[in-house]
């Protein structure tokens, strides 16, 4: 298998450590979030596992060392892109923007 | 040359084998000959030999049915010594060299008298789901004493190596274009097109030479024979930048165009053909942008009572022995068939003077006239007698008699080796698609990288396969190449539909390696075992070493009309990688043994080995556990002497295996503040701060401490162990949550070689290493840090302690490092320095209390570990959230307590359990907590103690536990509880 970086390009899946689905941003820094908060709930606990498109981390660890996000389709193995994580929670909001505006 | 031995069954002309280089060789200890050219199976029915293995279950005698991978009963064991026994080959895929010898597999005693055999005759006794049914039957009493010593004795193919293998193996990545799975002439056609468009292509063949069938079967190709041909598409393919790779199986198919593939290179040479140093096999991990299955096809045979008798073959077998290697499997052939093909081979076999009688199974088949060969029209072969080899056939239908035969060929229909297309889910349904017009599975539809190619479609002409070898070609981007007239062509068409012929029971054999009968499916379904996956569980059918190559399609036919379904409706198995059997140690490659992962060497690790060190691992690290000086009675004693010489005087130990972080930028004490529990932003320049992170989960993560060396500049180090996840866990924090903070980081764990001096003259010591430096305990003091010079390189001098006494650590470049602590041991001389090692660590951080690994096993909270006072409640952190999680908070959580043995020599073993009661139960429900660390030894309460988690951990301090370890025969130990912090516990030393 391999894996798009979008710092070093197409590299083989033995570069990559996996982390999990990318499903919910941490939490803003606040000050008096409890355990018990969705937003922490959704953030460590809850994944949807869904047969479809997927975003996933995975950690360049034996490249350049980046987090990025993989956006797989688990019906179909389909890799269709990464986002740099650095950035993909940034895109997740504007497209959320960008919605609520229409 | 060796003088030549009679070959009986081989002709004198004809096959591709080279009759100018006899071989000779062994089996079962009797010698053979056969030619360069030959597989072992070719070379011993040259020899009339017909009897080859014994089946798995029944021990049957069993002979050759394939000529190629697909062969289920021909597994041979080559023995090359003890290390180098190698069972399980196929003997149709092995190829002869001179003093090859051969064994074959699955009997006591000689072949031909086989003592298991008597599993045959109680065959009824052991039908399909005698594994699961046992289990009912006399419970499992009756299972250990009577049904698992037998089976055990019985079961299991071959006999594994004993001791480690002697040869190498590589791993190689291998890059194209498209690979071409299959170089039979319709994966060459389509290489050819794509490497004359200027595609890098390789082509990877499970023989040992391109060409397939089309080598030996007789047809013309532009009136060249079909060698010539095909040498002359080889040449023009590597003349284009094409690879051909024979002896290589494409075993598996993976996502995004990768490939595994394994490339034998040594097993069919002597021992001294082998080139020295070189790999046995190679691991290709082909990545391809297109792929071209051209994987031929699998003839099946039909269900018929003796239909797995020695001497019963593949129509195509019995043809390929015949052109491929001049060998005549038989002198009176009985050919059944249930399509025109057979009509090809029986011409064949006539034309080489065998006496052949067809008994083809259609009424309604065409008239053909063969000199010599005789057809009976509308009859199926009923049953095959001859134990040791086919003597008579009797045949059943529109008419019924009884042939005399030496040898049976059945024609039963072609299966499409669709393995390798269901292997991936990549961007298309697996399954292979049922064609009820071909009455054969065929794979599904592929995508845009994918092409298949000759009779893998399901062509059966050689010119229908060329077609489709063009238009693979052309949808992969090839050029169009002109396709050679074929003449001479074998006459082909669709089969009858014929799985079991009427009357086949319970030795009509479908999985012959694994004896799964025609009976067994018929009960399988009886059983309601309807799904095809059950019937594969409850029969064991397809589920040997060859996958039920020969035999899954026919079981699943029948499952179908068992319980009145269409096969399409039934479908498939699942076929998985490796498409035939691989050895592991191909896969492992050089990471093996001392090669399995690399090792890491302090700077200073030959200096430790010079001077009596003994090293444990700690991760991939080589750590000194203790340094043996005379008189040393043992490790703890060294320990021992080690630990009294620090407290006493000064003691060095090598920290350079500590994790390091250099990290840098005006967010880097905010990015500090988010990872730590405790505050950053208060911490001076030229102060270092003990923190600890927890996971986001609120569980202990790591400890360890961070100095700030600039306004933004700071240097952090972990535990040892926790080393790659500090790191990894920063970069995720950095980069996933806060990508906004300016701030870099790097690891420089390996740029940078670092000691610890301790004990009361440390200072003094320190002083003379740096005379220019105040380290007084105004000028440097607690936790103080100073970056300074050491002979003109960059020097940093910390006063931190982990062993409790008065310490600091100066790490300096690794460069340099090994000359720095000579220094450190001549300056230190005058004080007896002492070099300790992790085992004496171990007994002061113990005594101090200090936690590691051991306790900080992702279980704890920062409570737990007496910790909870370094929160900050000004900020937000990594796991602050979850740390209020109200189990937390459970006064019954077990937290850390010191435990003193009660009385010298008196033991505590790590991992025992403890207990307020010595007289039981000793169980989870009387457990007050765990041990987590033992000294051995303490010098300073001349007993062993430990650190241990136990539930109200205060209310225990100075009363008597037990600890019990039910690992050692539930020996109970009494203990003392008392604070974990032992030694000095107002720190009066450490700021001293
Ligand atoms: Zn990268």
């Amino acid at each position: 298998m391999l894996i798009f970086c979008p710092h070093c390009g197409m590299r083989p899946s033995e570069e990559f450590t996996p982390k999990g689905l990318a499903e919910a941003p941490r939490p803003a820094l606040g000050g008096d979030d409890r355990p018990e908060d969705d937003a922490w709930q959704d953030y460590l606990h809850t994944r949807t596992n869904k047969a479809g498109q997927t975003n996933e981390y995975f950690h360049h660890s034996l490249g350049c060392r980046r987090w990025i996000v993989v956006h797989r389709n688990t019906l179909t193995h389909e890799v269709t892109g990464s986002t740099m994580a650095s950035e993909f929670w940034q895109n997740q909001q504007q497209a959320q923007d960008w919605e609520a505006g229409q | 040359m060796s003088a030549r031995l009679p070959q009986p069954n081989r002709l004198d002309h004809g096959g591709i084998i080279n009759r100018d280089r006899p071989v000779t060789f062994t089996f079962d200890r009797r010698v053979y000959q056969g030619f360069e050219g030959d597989s072992l199976a070719s070379a011993l029915l040259a020899n009339g030999v017909k009897l080859f293995g014994r089946s798995f279950k029944y021990h049957r005698p069993r002979g050759i049915l394939g000529a190629g991978p697909e062969e289920p009963n021909a597994l041979v064991e080559v023995d090359r010594g003890p290390a180098d026994r190698d069972p399980n080959h196929r003997a149709t895929m092995l190829e002869i060299y001179e003093g090859l010898e051969t064994f074959s597999q699955n009997h006591i005693g000689p072949l031909n008298m086989d003592l298991m055999e008597v599993n045959d005759l109680f065959s009824r006794f052991l039908p399909a789901g005698f594994y699961y049914k046992t289990f009912f039957f006399g419970g499992l009493q009756a299972w250990y004493r009577l049904y698992e010593p037998i089976i055990r004795r019985a079961a299991g193919l071959g006999r594994p190596p004993l001791a480690a293998d002697p040869h190498h193996y590589d791993k190689i990545y291998t890059h194209a274009d498209t690979l071409v799975v299959g170089g039979g002439i319709a994966g060459l056609t389509t290489a050819l097109s794509l490497a004359k468009a200027g595609q890098s292509v390789v082509v990877c063949e499970e023989r040992d030479r391109m060409g397939g069938s089309a080598l030996w079967q007789g047809e013309t190709f532009n009136g060249e024979t079909g060698a010539a041909y095909i040498a002359h598409m080889c040449r023009e393919i590597e003349a284009a930048g094409g690879r051909l790779l024979p002896r290589t199986t494409v075993f598996g198919v993976y996502d995004a165009g990768t490939f595994g593939a394994v490339e034998r290179c040594h097993d069919h040479l002597t021992k001294a053909d082998r080139a020295p140093h070189t790999a046995r096999m190679k691991y290709h991990r082909i990545q391809a942008k297109a792929v071209v299955y051209a994987t031929g096809a699998i003839e099946r045979s039909v269900g018929f009572n003796g239909n797995d008798r020695p001497g019963v073959m593949l129509a195509s077998a019995g043809h390929t022995f015949l052109g491929k290697y001049g060998v005549r499997v038989g002198e009176r052939v009985s050919l059944f068939t249930t399509h025109d093909g057979g009509y090809g081979t029986a011409a064949a076999f006539s034309a080489a003077g065998a006496e052949v009688t067809v008994l083809d199974a259609r009424t309604d088949a065409a008239d053909v006239s063969i000199d010599g060969v005789r057809v009976i029209k509308g009859v199926y072969a009923g049953q095959a007698h001859g134990r040791m080899g086919v003597r008579r056939v009797d045949y059943d239908g529109a008419s019924s008699g009884s042939l005399d035969a030496d040898a049976l060929l059945v024609a039963g229909g072609w299966n499409p080796a669709v393995h390798l297309t269901s292997h991936t889910t990549d961007r298309r349904q697996s399954k292979p698609v049922y064609d009820a017009e071909l009455l054969a599975f065929v794979p599904p539809e592929l995508v845009d990288q994918e092409a298949a190619a000759g009779s893998v479609t399901g062509a059966m002409s050689t010119a229908d396969c060329l077609a489709t070898a063009q238009a693979a070609g052309k949808k992969l981007g090839g050029k169009k190449i002109e396709l050679p007239t074929v003449d001479q062509a074998l006459p082909v068409s669709k089969p009858m539909e014929m799985w079991a012929v009427p009357g086949a029971g319970d030795a009509a054999f479908l999985d012959m390696q694994n004896d799964a009968t025609v009976k067994d499916v018929k009960l399988a379904a009886q059983e309601g075992f309807k799904s095809v996956e059950h019937m594969k569980r409850y029969t064991t059918l397809g589920m040997a070493t060859d996958q039920g190559k020969t035999a899954n399609v026919t079981g699943l036919a029948l499952l179908a009309a068992a319980t009145g379904r269409d096969i399409a409706q039934v479908g498939t198995t699942t076929f998985r990688p490796p498409y035939t059997p691989i050895p592991i140690g191909v896969l492992a490659g050089h990471h093996r043994q001392r090669d399995y992962a690399p090792f890491r060497y302090s700077p200073v690790h030959a200096w430790a080995e010079d001077n009596g060190a003994t090293f444990m691992e700690a991760g991939l690290w080589m750590r000194p556990a203790y340094y043996t000086a005379p008189g040393d009675k043992d490790w703890l004693d060294s320990a021992v002497r080690e630990t009294r010489a620090t407290r006493g005087s000064l003691g060095i130990t090598d920290v350079s295996t500590l994790g390091k972080i250099d990290i840098q930028g005006p967010d880097a004490a905010e990015f500090l503040n988010r990872l730590y529990t405790n505050g950053w932003k208060t911490l001076p320049v030229g102060k270092a701060r003990y923190g600890l992170m927890l996971r986001e989960d609120g569980l202990v993560f790591d400890d360890g401490t961070t100095s700030r060396l600039g306004e933004n500049h700071y240097y952090m180090t972990t535990t040892t162990a926790h080393a790659a996840a500090v790191m990894t866990h920063m970069e995720f924090m950095h980069q996933s949550a806060w990508p906004d903070l300016a701030v870099a980081f790097a690891s420089v764990t390996d740029q940078w070689g670092a000691l610890a001096l301790a004990g009361p003259n440390a200072r003094a010591c320190l002083a003379k290493l740096f005379p220019e430096v105040d380290v007084s305990n105004d000028g440097l003091p607690f936790m103080g840090v100073i970056e300074t010079q050491w002979q003109g390189y960059t020097a940093r001098l910390f006063r931190i302690s982990f062993s409790g006494e008065l310490a600091y650590e100066v790490a300096v470049p690794a460069d340099i490092f090994d000359a720095f602590w000579q220094a450190a041991l001549q300056a230190g001389a005058e004080w007896k320095i002492t070099p300790y090692g992790l085992e004496a660590l171990n007994i002061m951080r113990i005594e101090k209390g200090h936690v590691t690994g051991a306790e900080l096993d992702g279980r704890v909270s920062m409570d737990d570990v007496g910790l909870g006072k370094m929160v900050s409640s000004k900020k937000d952190f990594v796991g602050r959230a979850m740390s209020e999680r109200e189990a937390f908070s459970d006064p019954d959580r077990a937290k850390m307590v010191g435990l003193v043995a009660a009385k010298p020599g008196d033991k505590i073993i790590g991992g025992g359990i403890v207990f307020d009661s010595a007289e039981g139960p000793f169980d989870y429900t009387t457990m007050l907590g765990y041990v987590t660390s033992v000294a051995q030894y303490s010098p300073l309460k001349d007993r062993a103690i430990a650190l241990a988690f136990i539930k109200n951990a205060a209310d225990w301090h100075g009363k008597t536990l037990y600890v019990v370890s039910h690992v050692h025969g539930k020996s109970i130990m009494e203990v003392r509880a008392e604070s974990p912090h032992f030694y000095d516990p107002n720190n009066e030393k450490v700021m001293a």
